[in-house]
Order: structure tokens, then sequence, then C-alpha cells
């Protein structure tokens, strides 16, 4: 197993050991430190035969997919090579024995505990693993996101080594262009478009933006790459630069990102060691810098005017457009602002060839596409697949399916300002303008599954209390649009009042559909797509009919 | 806690410019524990800012605060992953019995944690999967985290 190089080596045991957010938070520093300093644990006390610690190669990683059932440990090679989820450390302990060592944990007999270590074990076939297709995750999981050798050794850097020497920017932005790829934040627009036109400007500097501004409830694809593959977000930023003429990169985090902000502090700082950063990219005649810049907390900086206001230190209140950010940016300059995901794409796709990246997909949705799975789903984390597979396959197959004892009754997709899919119609393929035409978004890749327990009023109040309490003030009709939405809301659910729900029912369509065409900018735009949309699925349960069931 | 005076040449040498602010406000925060009036207008003098631009910007962003935090701090995460898998009623529960002065309760907006749903964080170490079904076993899960909860006006 070469495949990007992490996997060489030879005897001892290798394991990596996922240390992201989710893992971290389930305990994968105690695996870690059980694994590393065995005898620490006291039992089976300093005599008993293990490996020789010595000779376990343990790696540092980032995400290996399935959050919901950390700390993950994927062990390489052997008879006990397989990815583990929920080991304690004492079974870890038991994983770098020999097998014929194997003794005693929790007081059970060494074969009660070897059995209990093959129920940690997940079934390699399981789709969650199989149907993905990583491009922009491929080395999630394999590479150690603080060690920028572990990134060099997997080939990261190799497409802006192989830009800066054999292709002029112009050939570069056409490479982008033929993959056909999209933003991946949520709105879809042309990448290479959006690139030849910050190019096209003749002031300089140039800045290119990298949004990482996660704030969909229910996200966390960008937090992953930014986590688990730093550099490999360096590196698109850099192709991005070079292929616009920028000289300068800002990466913008959420500060509920920790640890994102910590690896890319560390990768940025370790590019630059390296010369990939700096007057003279690798030595060549390529001048690129990143700052990073982490926000307050404020979910519309996602938009790409406030994002910039906020970079500037100022109210991230969005302006309308134009002027876009092609022409008057951040501090006036010609500005590319691009997703996290789509700049992590770049590599990927350039790796693999544009026509190849193009082939994947269908029609105006190309390429692959990050989703973060969660709520009533049994598998929850971060999978990678082809545009143009169907939700089903995506929420029942990948996904697994409802927990126990639950049916989900439909998807939301799009983050608050997105919508809902319902359970008939997962057929419906991953692609921009089918989720559109269903009154939802493709979004940033956010997956929630409802199940049929959860009441879809309630959640759609829930999300327009976040989008009134996030909303920026500058325009009205989202400032008081969104307020006063939620209150008709409440009054709904309090019987209607006087005039009855059909009544408040009919002003809070009227009102939402105004709240859509006049709002300055996506937030406000976006806020009442889930209620439009759950009103035309779930208009009885609104109504406060019982055994409500979605229309036809 | 640094001496603000020493605290401000750190953060803001002379010359720091105005889209820095963000960043020097997030330090003395970090440093300080909140921005307090006195603190925002050291900060706006030295950075040549009007008091209302440092206000405004202190005002629109959910991570400044303008009172000191509490001893503990309990976030409930109410992101809708975590609602959909209870956690309405989890938060509907802490409200209720969470009333020990130094702790302090906040709602976040999704901490992207989703596959531990229904989720928490006390003092910054994960609660998640509470079994929000059975208000009895959450409340003795968390009791035995540290988190004291009250029942009917009492310590449970």
């Amino acid at each position: 197993m070469t495949a990007n190089g992490a996997r060489q080596g030879d005897g001892g045991l290798r394991v990596r050991c996922c240390l992201a957010t989710s893992c971290r938070l389930q305990g994968a520093e105690a695996l870690l430190e059980a694994i590393q300093t065995p005898q620490l644990l006291g039992e089976p006390g300093p005599d008993a035969p293990t490996n020789n610690p010595g000779s376990v190669q343990i790696r540092r990683v980032g995400c290996l997919g399935l959050c919901g059932q950390g700390p993950l440990l994927a062990v390489d090679g052997g008879p006990d090579q397989g990815l583990y989820g929920g080991l304690t450390p004492a079974e870890a302990r038991l994983l770098i024995t020999r097998p014929q060592d194997a003794v005693a944990v929790g007081g059970q007999a060494p074969s009660a505990a070897r059995a209990r270590l093959d129920r940690r074990r997940l079934d390699p076939g399981l789709p969650f693993f199989s149907r993905q297709q990583p491009l922009v995750l491929k080395h999630c999981g394999w590479v150690d996101p603080e060690q920028i050798g572990s990134a060099l050794a997997a080939g990261t850097y190799g497409q802006l080594l192989a830009c800066l020497d054999g292709r002029t920017p112009a050939e570069v932005r056409q490479m982008i262009q033929r993959s056909g790829l999209r933003g991946r934040g949520g709105a879809g627009f042309p990448t290479g478009l959006k690139w030849e036109r910050v190019a096209a400007e003749t002031a300089s500097p140039k800045l290119v933006v990298a949004n990482g501004d996660e704030g969909d409830p229910g996200a966390f694809m960008d937090r992953t790459v930014m986590e688990s593959d730093p550099h490999r977000l360096l590196e698109g930023l850099l192709i991005a630069g070079y292929a616009v003429g920028a000289s300068r990169g800002v990466l913008f985090v959420r500060a509920e990102y920790p640890l994102a902000v910590e690896r890319l502090r560390r990768a940025i700082a370790a590019a630059e060691a390296h010369g990939l950063l700096g007057d003279a990219v690798a030595g060549r005649r390529f001048r690129f810098r990143i700052s990073l810049r982490v926000g307050a907390g404020a979910y519309v900086c996602g938009e790409e005017t406030a994002l910039m206001a906020a970079i500037e230190g100022r109210r991230g209140t969005p302006h309308p457009r134009p002027p876009y950010p092609a022409q008057h940016g951040l501090w006036q300059r010609p500005t590319l602002i691009n997703n996290v995901e789509t700049l992590a794409s770049v590599p990927a796709l350039l790796a693999i060839g544009p026509e190849a990246y193009a082939a994947i997909g269908r029609e105006r949705s190309l390429g692959t596409k990050v989703f973060s799975l969660s709520g009533a789903i049994r598998h929850c984390g971060v999978v990678e697949v082809p545009m143009g597979l169907s939700l089903r396959e995506l929420v029942e197959e990948i996904g697994g399916g409802a927990p126990d004892g639950q049916r989900i009754k439909a998807v939301q997709t799009g983050g608050p300002t997105g919508g809902f899919i319902p359970a008939s119609r997962l057929e419906t393929p991953i692609d921009y303008e089918a989720f559109a035409a269903l009154g939802s978004a493709l979004g940033s890749g956010g997956l929630v599954a409802i199940g049929d327990r959860t009441p879809i009023p309630e959640l759609v109040l829930h999300g327009l209390r976040f989008c009134a309490s996030e909303s920026c003030g500058k325009c009205i009709p989202c400032r008081a649009g969104t307020r006063t939405l939620v209150a008709l809301l409440e009054q709904l659910q309090a019987g209607g009042g006087d005039r009855g729900p059909d009544h408040v029912l009919a002003l809070i369509e009227e009102l939402a559909a105004m709240v859509r065409v006049a709002s300055l900018c996506g937030l406000g735009q976006g806020a009442p797509n889930p209620l439009l949309s759950s009103l035309r699925l779930f208009r009885a349960e609104y109504r406060g009919d019982s055994g409500a069931e979605e229309a036809p | 806690m640094s001496d603000p005076d020493k605290l401000l040449n750190r953060l803001a040498p002379e010359g720091t410019g105005a889209d820095q602010l963000i960043e020097v406000l997030q330090e003395w925060q970090q440093d300080q524990g909140s921005l307090d009036p006195p603190s925002l207008d050291r900060v706006a003098q030295r950075l040549g800012l009007s008091p209302s631009r440092v206000f405004g910007v202190v005002s629109f962003y959910h991570l400044f605060r303008r009172t000191p935090p509490a001893l503990h701090g309990c976030r409930l995460c109410q992101g809708t992953a975590c609602v959909v898998q209870g956690g309405w009623e989890l938060r509907r529960q802490l409200e209720a019995e969470l009333t020990a002065s130094d702790w302090e309760l906040s709602l976040e907006s999704c901490l992207g944690v989703c596959g531990q749903a229904p989720m928490l964080l006390l003092d910054g170490v994960l609660v998640g999967r509470l079994p929000v079904q059975d208000p009895a076993a959450v409340r003795a899960e968390l009791l035995r985290r540290g988190l004291p909860l009250r029942i009917g006006g009492r310590t449970a």
C-alpha cells in the first residue's frame, strides 16, 4: 500500500490515530498516550510481553471519517489491520501487544478481551467506506497535519510546482474552467469564471481569500479539511494566487474552530520555513504570502462582502454588489474569494486532470462533493462522493439510514438558508440544479437527517430564530422580516389566534416571499427557504393536524 | 491577567492599524476575561478610532463579552443535528436545573461535533449522546461530570 507514500515501512505495527476535533473530544489523546507509553497503564505490569513500543509506528492524523464512532484508530497491516471505533485506552493497549501474548483486560480472559476488541473493529465493507470517492479528502486520515514532511511525502505542493514550472497562469485558469468546478460554499458559481474576472483586473496588488467561516449548523466539511490536511488548502490558495496574479492570501477561519486555527498557523509557518511561501515561492519567480484571520462569531461573515468587512476590522455587514470583490474587494483591491473546499479541490483536480474530473458527476454539477452527515442517521461523519449520486445512496447506504426505531422523514440541506427534501424524493441526484428545483439548495454540504419524531414547524422556527439573531441589521426586510416571521410562527403554534391558522399561514407566506426578494444578502434571501420548502411539503404539520404526512 | 498598559503596548504598539481592531480585542478579552468600557476606550485611543466604532464592533460579534465570565462554563450546542436528537429537551432541563451562580449556560449555534448529538461542553470537556428521553439519567450523568444541577430547589 503505497498510495500517497503514507503506508510504507516494514516491521512493527503501524497505527494511525485520529486527532481531529471530534475524536479528540471523545478521548483520542488518552488513547494515544496509552499506545505510546503502555507501561503507564500499570496493567498488566512491566514484565508482560509486548511489542517493543519503539517498534510501534504511530502517526497522528486528521479525520478518519466516521466521527460518530470515535475515537478512531487505524491499524495498517498485520492480523489486527482495520479501523477501530470507540476503543478504551486499555483496549488500545491490547492492540499493540502481540496477538499470542494478548492479556486480560478489565478482568476478562484474553479470548474474551480479544473478542471485545474485534467488536470495535469497523467493517471495511461498509458502504460508508467503500462508496466514497475521496479526491479532496484523499490525504485526510493519512498525513500528519502538523508535519509538513508528511504532506510533502504524500505529494502535496506537487501541483503547485507543476503550475509554476510548466503552465502559464492563463493555462491554469483554462484547466479550472475545463474541470467544470463550481463554488463549493453553496452558491455554485463557476470557479474558473471567477478566476478569469480577477485575472482581468489590472490594478495590483491582488488578493486571494479563503473563506473558512463555515457557520451552517450541521456543516463540518471545511473544518475537516483545515484540521486534517491544511497544506492541501495552502497549495490551493497558492495555485489560485498564481493563476490570478495575486501576491497575498488571507485565510479567514471561524473562532469556533480552534484546532483548525492552530494547525493552519503551524502549516503556514512550516511552508514559510520550507520556502513555499515568501518572495520566491520554491525558488521560482512567484511571490506569495498568507496571513490568517480569526472570526469573532458572526454567521453572516460567511457572505463574501461581510467577510471582507470583518477582515478589515469592521462590523461584518454585507454591501450590495456591484462592485464585486473582483473589482473592489479587500482594501479596495481586486480580490478572489473562494470557499475552503473549492480551493482544496484545485490541486486534487489538477492531479487527475481537468477532463477526468469533469467526467465525474452529471450535467452542470461535476467532480466530487464533500458532505457532513448528521442528525437521525446511523453513520455520522464526513464523506466525499461523486456528484450525481442519488441522495438515497448517500443517506441510506453510505449514511446507513435512520438509527434503530426511527424513520427518516426528510433531509435538510443547505443549512438554515436551504430547505427540506422529503423521504419520497431521495432519488434526487446530488446536483446544484436538482436540489434547487426542489426548493432546497446543495449548500456547502451539511446534511441533517430529520427523524419522524421531530416536528418540522418547530425545527423551522428554530432555524428562523437563528437567522433573526444572526441578521446583521443593515437591511430592514431581513432584520424586521425574520423577527416577524418568528412571531407569526409562534402565533401559529399557539393555535393561530382569532382568525385561525389559515389566516396566519397566508400572512407567513406573503411575508416570507417578500423577505426572500427584498433582502440585501444571502442570509435574508435564504432565511425563508426552509419555511417555504416545508410549507409545501409538510403543511398539515403547520395546521396542527395530528398524524400529519408529507404532501404527495 | 496582565497590567492593562503593558497589555496595550504588547497587543497594539504605536502605529497598529485600524484593521487590527478585531485581533486586538480578541487578545485583550483572552487576557482580561472581558471587554469593559475603560478597556474599549484605551483600545480606541491607541488605534485612533472613535469609541462608537469600537463599541459597534464589540456589540456586533457574539464572541465578544462586556461582562466577566462565570468561573465555569456549560456550552450547550443547539445546532440542527443536536436539536433533532433531543437538544431542545436538554435545553429546557438545563435552564430549569442549572441555577448555580458560578456556572454560566451558553447556547451555541453549532460546535461542529454533530456525531455526538445532543452534546455540550463542560469547561471544554465533551459530554455527548445524552439520553434525553430519561431526564433523571441525564441529571445523574451530568452530576457525575460535576455539573451542579438542582431539582425542586435543592441540590439533587
